[in-house]
């Protein structure tokens, strides 16, 4: 439970020492924000070489590091609503060579009576169009290099992809996916020779609906990864209206002329194939046209439970009853709505202790004309919007938001915030301008500011270079692709180009990084939380999550950035069967494999 | 006083806009002759231009109306005699125009050069400042609001919109300084109350919050997203009891801030698509009252578009207008259906929706017209094809329903499943088709096809046994049914027919029976739905509510969304005395359903009349049942009106509805009806608030 500001202690305002520490972080967001103008110096530690260095910098080096994914949208100029809704990307490690690979997810026509010649944006990659993975080639301390293997992995035509979860459903070591689409949805097997196979008939987590997002999580703790899939929306090509705006432009239409899909639960029966319980589990009703969805334990019983970000609806805070069944506590938990009872866009969203106070918040993107909103947890599964005294408010209502993650991208100790854009229905000030695909809007990074825990704010440091890139952005992956420390990002683009942001500064502050595994042979375990105490500063908890976002799948690896001058006093880790064990300090400066069963006090 | 009074107090200014508008056309006339008449340069003439917008999208209607509006400004700007407030007014105008559309970027520099021209009028810097803020530009629209207010520091929008921003910037002290002195203008604000709420619930201080929250909400009652907020404080203080109250009447009306300035912008529009959107809106937001009027303002504005028809159809009904609704639709069907121009699709969906509506009232022969109509627009649309087919079945047209069966089938597996059917389906439809009209063969032989296609079908198959039966061969039926138990063992099918068999129990009145039979299908299945609800109902109709209540809530902890369940949970819990728990109930079930007739009925007798005085609240009562007697004027909704207005206190407006009612029902038949409006009557005379004898009465039973 966080601790509560009593009126007296607001009234106090904050400390002499919180003030300084505050207003030195605002000058240097002030800097980056100004720097190619002004030129600012910063007596801290970002100075390098002579150069001032803002607290967060990215550089996007997608084409220098091979990344020449191109996403085709199939759009004929009929303004079918699925053309700009995908798609995702996953960062795995599929060869198991300790670095991230990336697999992007492909579009295709939409309409299976027209050709690809009569798209209005032809398709950069050979047909048939498919998902495509890039193996990470890069040489440390190289700059990153990825190689196209996609025909090598045999992924071949496969339909018009949205979205992508990963997990090791099989228990071999290997991390599988699991690929959502308008259509059929794929389960494909990494058979660990560099190659997948498709066996969603085989596994039974076929799905022919509108779906986005996925995840697989241990709803039961049996050990084996079950499958959550959010439906969207009841839709069908020639059912679909012509909508157009306010101006009479033709437009794409919104989801409220269609029905919600529905959600599924896919148990794991532990044998290669799954069951759908979604009616056992009381999955069948209550739900929204799900967009985005992760896994996690919200109420802090042990038991993992699930949050769904439907698209103009209330959203779902399936609170696991731990008997195999879920109960929609989303209303009570002020999950369902915005915090003046409205329901919302719900696209991505994502879950982090941005507060460092143990307990989960969550941050859910939204449609233009809403805030993207964060819900600060308030312990024991309740929350409250705090997005406008977090200073998240403002901006948000002038874009539409999809991809977004907690990312602590300096390596501080605190959370910070990235949030990828691009609209749904056209934004008129483009059309003005005859912009050819009028939905384009640049990405954001927040970077969170100290001071008290429940008065933290959030400022944007999305000034300059990479971020004034305007595109119509979709999903985003966050890891640690050239394993230097810091977080790096994959940003995924409806009809354009995938872009790589490299994180340039956030591994000059002390960091260390867990990659837990348990069984044999040793598998991710999804779900399981790291607490990290330090010296100084207050215990920092981060999960193994691969999932949130905008049907994007991240690193599984645990990053933690420890501020300037701290020190590891030990590691606890609590793993998805409940169990806790204890570790002495890990090193600082390197990836640690962190078993289960190999620390002490395993209780 | 109302807050809006006090804003039309504070906006003198907005007097400006009065002027007759053909001066302009005036100006326009003018234009070569002021020209010429001396070397004055019009206010404007230095300032950055209006942005030339791109109308070619745009509705004739509203072309005409921006455009229009726009060479206004222009031949004004060339006009040297216009004065710097005639040249302010009409790029603020203008503006205005542009928010309508959304043309925000263009409604900017309106402001932006009307505030330069006249930079001593608060309008302009405001509605800059409302802009800013729309678009997130929080430092910009708080520089517009402080100019506003310094223009005219009693504005109160100016006052609560700078509040609002202070708040979102994390600048607690400075908002509540704003929502103060909105205060001291005009201390029935219910926005003002909203805005210091929400600052205290963000401080922490959520008793504070539960005051602020309360005042808003007594003096905007319609204000349904204050039980929202209201809820969570409460659920923060640890109160879940009210929390859950408050939170199951949460709405989405929000405390509406008043606005001279921009609440009357709707009304400028000329554009049918605005209304569509508004009405789309409306819809989405259960608010059927706003989607019918503006849909009406669409087909007003263009009345040739079968959307705004669908949409007034869909709002009519919903608000419990059959009639309305399919008067509407047929007034489509007329208006739209021979329009050139018009997307097939779009007629398509007109025709079939009065189909269905058709259909819906027992009226299916007028219905089939209208689906041959689909036909002809839509040829190759499977679908049409097959409801067409199936509307003729059931009215008896089996010849005819054949033929398009076999059209279907022959068009092949693909035409078939794109229309959502199934081949195997359509093989069954022609196969009962050919029972009935006698065609043995033909059936036997559709039948086995359908079975080839589908083995594992057992529905299927016991719908073959069926035709067996009727065909004359019991021992063929006998073994597809034994085929069948086989594939439907412990499926979902199998207890269906356990659940059938119940239920005809239940009607010939054996209620033990079928309480059995629905106990064995649960002991197998658990989690069959439908058995758990036909078993809460058995006991309720047995008079075991409470038996009904659990197994109600069994139902609901797994489908919390389940309608029928909710309902008869209420119920359960009225008729076994548990008023209090009905309250809950009746709460949750309101909010999932609130536009809901029958519920709010009994939700407000309930309130108004319950036989535990702890249940009711005379004032929310008279709240719910007003809003529902200005929607629906019955007599059943004016009777609930007149408990309600007796339990708040309002006696005489109770009394003069049972007289109304009371004529209304002179020389009518029904003695037992009269008899208790007399009774209530005789009650409300002596200032008593009417009290239900039972559960069963405050259902209507």
């Amino acid at each position: 439970m966080s601790p509560t500001v009593s009126p007296s202690r607001h009234a106090e305002g904050p400390g002499l020492e919180a003030f300084r520490d505050r207003s030195r972080w605002l000058a240097r967001a002030l800097c980056f924000a100004l720097l190619p103008l002004a030129g600012c110096r910063d007596d801290g530690a970002g100075l390098e070489a002579g150069r001032v260095m803002p607290p967060i910098a990215f550089r996007e080096g997608a084409a220098l590091a091979g990344l020449d994914f191109h996403h085709f949208n199939g759009r004929t100029g009929e303004f079918h609503m699925a053309e700009v809704m995908g798609a995702g990307v996953a960062l795995l490690d599929y060869d198991g060579d300790g670095d991230l690979d990336i697999f992007f997810i492909q579009g295709a026509m939409l309409d299976g009576r027209r050709s690809v010649s009569q798209a209005l944006d032809p398709p950069r990659h050979p047909l048939p169009l498919t998902d495509r993975l890039y193996r990470n080639d890069t040489v440390p301390p190289g700059s990153l290099h990825f190689v196209d293997v996609t025909e090598e992995a045999g992924l071949s035509e496969s339909g018009y992809g949205m979205g992508v979860a990963v997990g090791d459903y099989d228990r071999d070591g290997r991390p599988d996916l699991y690929i959502t689409r308008l259509g059929p949805n794929q389960l494909l097997r990494n058979r660990g020779d560099g190659s997948f196979e498709d066996v969603t008939a085989l596994a039974g987590v076929g799905d022919d609906r509108w779906n986005v997002a996925a995840t697989f999580f241990d709803y039961d703790r049996d050990g084996e990864l079950d499958l959550f899939v959010g439906g969207y929306l009841q839709y069908r090509l020639e059912d679909e209206p012509e909508c157009s705006s306010l101006k009479g432009r033709r437009d794409y239409c919104g989801a409220s002329h269609f029905s919600a899909a529905g959600d599924r639960l896919f148990h794991n029966r532990g044998d290669g194939t799954f069951e759908d319980f979604s009616a056992r589990a009381g999955l069948k009703d209550g739900f929204g046209p799900a967009l985005g969805a992760l896994a996690t334990d919200l109420d802090d019983d042990g038991w993992p439970d699930l949050y769904v970000a439907n698209d103009a609806a209330a959203n779902n805070f399936w609170h696991n009853r731990g008997d195999g069944t879920f109960e929609d506590r989303a209303l009570l938990a002020g999950l369902a709505f915005n915090g003046l009872g409205r329901p919302e866009a719900g696209m991505g969203v994502d879950a982090g202790d941005y507060d460092n106070d143990g307990d989960p918040d969550l941050f859910v993107t939204h449609l233009i004309t809403e805030t993207d909103t964060l819900y600060r947890g308030e312990g024991a599964g309740l929350f409250s919007d705090r997005t406008d005294s977090a200073g998240l408010g403002g901006t948000s209502r002038n874009r539409t938001a999809f991809g977004t993650g907690w990312a602590d991208l300096d390596n501080d100790g605190w959370l910070d915030l990235v949030v990828v854009a691009g609209a749904v229905q056209i934004l008129e000030p483009l059309a003005q301008r005859q912009d050819p695909f009028p939905l384009h809007e640049p990405n954001h990074v927040f970077l969170n500011l100290p001071g008290d825990g429940s008065l933290r704010r959030f400022v944007d440091l999305s000034a300059g270079a990479p971020w004034t890139i305007s595109e119509v952005s979709r999903g985003m992956a966050l890891g640690d692709l050239d394993n230097d420390g810091d977080l790096d990002l994959v940003i995924t683009n409806n009809g354009g180009p995938a872009r790589l942001l490299v994180n340039e500064g956030g591994h000059r502050q002390p960091w260390l990084g867990l990659q837990l595994s348990w069984g044999s042979p040793g598998t991710t375990p999804i779900g399981a939380t790291a607490t990290l105490r330090r010296d100084i500063g207050p215990d920092l908890h981060r999960r193994v999550r691969v999932d949130g976002g905008y049907a994007s799948a991240h690193d599984p690896r645990i990053l933690f950035g420890l501020g300037e001058g701290a020190k590891v006093r030990s590691l606890e880790i609590r793993w998805p069967d409940g169990s806790v064990e204890t570790y002495p300090p890990p090193a600082l400066g390197r990836y640690h494999e962190i078993r289960r069963g190999e620390g002490q006090g395993l209780r | 006083m109302s807050c809006w009074m006090s804003c039309g107090k504070s906006c003198g200014k907005a007097s400006h806009r009065s002027r007759p508008r053909g001066w302009r056309w005036l100006a326009l006339a003018a234009f070569p002759v002021l020209a010429a008449c001396g070397p004055r340069q019009s206010p404007g003439r230095d300032l950055p231009p209006v942005p030339a917008l791109d109308l070619t999208a745009a509705e004739a209607g509203a072309r005409e109306q921006l455009e229009g509006e726009r060479q206004a400004l222009v031949m004004l700007l060339a006009d040297r005699k216009a004065t710097a407030p005639e040249v302010a007014e009409a790029f603020g105008d203008l503006g205005l125009l542009y928010i309508t559309y959304e043309f925000l970027d263009a409604a900017q520099v309106c402001f932006s050069n009307a505030s330069k021209i006249a930079p001593e009028d608060y309008r302009w810097p405001y509605l800059g400042a409302y802009l800013h803020k729309v678009r997130g530009r929080l430092p910009q629209a708080v520089e517009g609001f402080e100019e506003a207010l310094r223009g005219s520091p009693e504005f109160l929008p100016a006052r609560l919109r700078l509040g609002q921003i202070r708040a979102e910037q994390g600048e607690a002290t400075l908002a509540r300084e704003q929502f103060e002195k909105a205060l001291e203008l005009e201390p029935d604000c219910a926005p003002a109350y909203q805005g210091l709420g929400e600052l205290a619930a963000a401080a922490g201080d959520d008793r504070a919050a539960v005051e602020a929250y309360s005042q808003a909400l007594d003096l905007d009652p319609r204000a349904t997203a204050l039980h929202y907020l209201l809820g969570l404080s409460y659920r923060n203080l640890g109160d879940l009891e009210k929390a859950q109250l408050h939170l199951a009447q949460r709405g989405e009306v929000a405390t509406r801030i008043p606005d001279p300035l921009l609440n009357p912008l709707a009304s400028r529009a000329a554009s049918s698509q605005f209304y569509l959107v508004q009405g789309a809106e409306a819809l989405e937001a259960g608010d059927f009252s706003g989607a019918a009027a503006a849909y009406r303002q669409a087909l007003e504005k263009a009345p040739q578009t079968p959307a705004a028809f669908r949409g007034l159809s869909t709002a009519l009904l919903a608000l419990g207008d059959a009639g309305g609704a399919l008067q509407a639709l047929e007034e489509g069907v007329a208006v739209c259906l021979d329009l050139e121009g018009t997307p097939p699709l779009e007629k398509v969906q007109l025709l079939v929706l009065l189909a269905d509506r058709l259909e819906a009232l027992g009226r299916s022969e007028e219905a089939l017209p209208h689906l041959l109509r689909t036909l002809e627009l839509a040829p190759e649309q499977p679908l049409l094809r097959l409801r067409l087919a199936n509307a003729l079945a059931r009215r008896g047209r089996l010849e005819e329903a054949v033929e398009l069966y076999s059209q279907l089938l022959e068009a092949g597996a693909q035409s078939v499943s794109s229309g959502g059917g199934s081949r195997s389906r359509v093989l069954e439809k022609r196969a009962t088709a050919y029972v009935n009209l006698g065609r043995r063969e033909e059936a036997r032989a559709d039948f086995q096809q359908a079975l080839r296609e589908a083995p594992e079908d057992g529905r299927l198959r016991l719908r073959y046994a069926e035709a067996l039966d009727f065909l004359g061969d019991p021992e063929g039926a006998r073994e597809q049914r034994r085929q069948a138990s086989a594939q439907l063992k412990n499926s979902p099918q199998r207890f269906g027919l356990m659940v059938d068999s119940a239920r005809e129990l239940a009607a010939s009145g054996d209620l033990v029976g079928a309480e059995a039979k629905l106990r064995e299908v649960l002991a197998q299945a658990p989690d069959f739905r439908e058995a758990r609800l036909g078993l809460a109902t058995v006991l309720g109709n047995g008079g075991q509510y409470g038996g009904a209540a659990e197994e109600f809530r069994q139902v609901l902890g797994e489908a919390p969304g389940h309608v029928a369940a909710r309902r008869g949970l209420v119920e359960a819990l009225i008729l076994g005395g548990d008023f209090l728990g009905a309250r809950v109930e009746l709460a949750e079930a309101v909010r999932r359903r609130p536009r809901d007739l029958e519920l709010a009925l009994i939700q407000v007798r309930l309130l108004a009349s319950a036989p535990d005085p702890r249940v009711r609240d005379g004032s929310l009562a008279r709240e719910i049942a007003l809003r529902i007697v200005e929607d629906h004027r019955t007599p059943e909704t004016l009777l609930a009106l007149a408990l309600a207005h007796a339990e708040a206190g309002g006696f005489s407006e109770s009394l003069a509805i049972v007289a109304e009612l009371l004529e209304s029902a002179e020389g009518g038949g029904d003695a037992v009806r009269r008899a208790g409006l007399e009774a209530r009557q005789r009650s409300f005379e002596v200032r008593s608030p009417w009290t239900a004898a039972s559960g069963e009465e405050l259902l209507g039973l």
